[in-house]
């Protein structure tokens, strides 16, 4: 479940953000932020909502305690949203 | 008709300048949530005066400072409409006091409901507004937070809050489309303003109070596609009081 989540994120962040990269070459470790994907934190406003759309879960205020953590690497993210996909 | 097919939340809609700008939207085309605090009858008049005229509104009651009744007012919006496209933050409370003798209620109550009100909206339209990349936010300030009024030292300073709020907000959500701009009423004709002993009118280089409709139609001008470079400012309406 794990590796399909990443998998569709990966597509998802580099369709919905424009990003000039193969989503198969990104390593699951890459950071969302400056060196790694290259986001800002106004790109995480894009993200919530295109994960609520591709996985359909809910993303709130009460779930995501620590938004620094979950947007830490594409890996973290994944696991985010397994757990919210496993809660449902 | 340049708001059809947009749907527009006004909080206090009961009173004089937000039910003006409830049916000044409607008259553009936009489906309306009335939100109202305390008045429903007057909620509910706004509401069928909508829809009389062939438009969509509902009244709903809430309570802007909570924000779990705001999340509610959003996702009623949201079941009964299908988007949220315009937001008005017009709810405020006056709680006028000299600061010497301010309670800490008085203090907290107006910054509650007019700047932690005006956040909590915001907050809940940002998601759907994020999804849809497009948003109009309309915040009402006041000419208060320009010129100093004895006794309004809480209320200046949750306007002037709700003008920085909008110009920090600006710079989060462009991107997405979405505007945030701030329209500041003078002195308007209301119950509270026919109550006024001192001659305010002296003090207005255009010589009168202003009326409901003369603000509402700013806020419809700033939601509609007319204002589409305009971003992060306040509009001062006041018949040159600040001047």
């Amino acid at each position: 479940m794990a590796a399909r989540t990443t998998q569709r994120l990966k597509k998802m962040i580099v369709e919905q953000l424009n990003l000039d990269r193969d989503p198969d070459q990104i390593p699951d470790d890459e950071f969302l932020f400056k060196k790694g994907l290259g986001l800002d934190s106004l790109d995480s406003l894009e993200i919530i909502v295109g994960i609520e759309r591709e996985f359909n879960v809910s993303i709130t205020r009460k779930n995501l305690k620590k938004p620094e953590e979950v947007f830490s690497t594409i890996g973290s993210l994944a696991a985010f949203v397994d757990k919210l996909a496993s809660e449902k | 008709m340049r708001l059809k097919n947009k749907a527009a939340i006004v909080t206090g809609a009961s009173g004089e300048i937000g039910s003006a700008v409830a049916l000044a939207l409607a008259a553009q085309g936009a489906a309306v949530a009335v939100a109202y605090h305390r008045d429903a009858k007057s909620a509910n008049k706004v509401a069928g005066q909508v829809k009389k005229s062939g438009g969509k509104a509902f009244a709903l009651p809430v309570k802007v400072s909570d924000h779990e009744s705001v999340e509610v007012m959003v996702q009623k919006t949201l079941e009964l409409f299908g988007r949220v496209d315009i937001l008005v933050n017009n709810a405020g409370v006056l709680k006028d006091r000299l600061m010497m003798l301010m309670s800490d209620e008085e203090w907290q109550e107006v910054l509650d409901v007019n700047l932690k009100g005006t956040f909590n909206c915001c907050r809940a339209v940002l998601k759907p507004m994020v999804a849809q990349k497009s948003g109009r936010i309309i915040n009402v300030s006041s000419a208060s937070a320009y010129r100093g009024v004895a006794g309004q030292t809480n209320y200046a300073a949750s306007k002037a809050g709700i003008d920085g709020l909008t110009r920090a907000l600006v710079q989060e959500v462009s991107r997405y489309g979405i505007q945030v701009n701030t329209v500041a009423p003078g002195l308007i004709e209301s119950e509270v303003t026919a109550g006024l002993t001192t001659d305010y009118r002296k003090m207005i280089p255009l010589g009168r109070f202003g009326k409901a409709a003369e603000v509402a139609r700013v806020v419809a001008f700033l939601a509609s596609d007319e204002a589409s470079y305009i971003q992060g400012q306040t509009i001062v309406v006041d018949g040159g009081l600040t001047t």
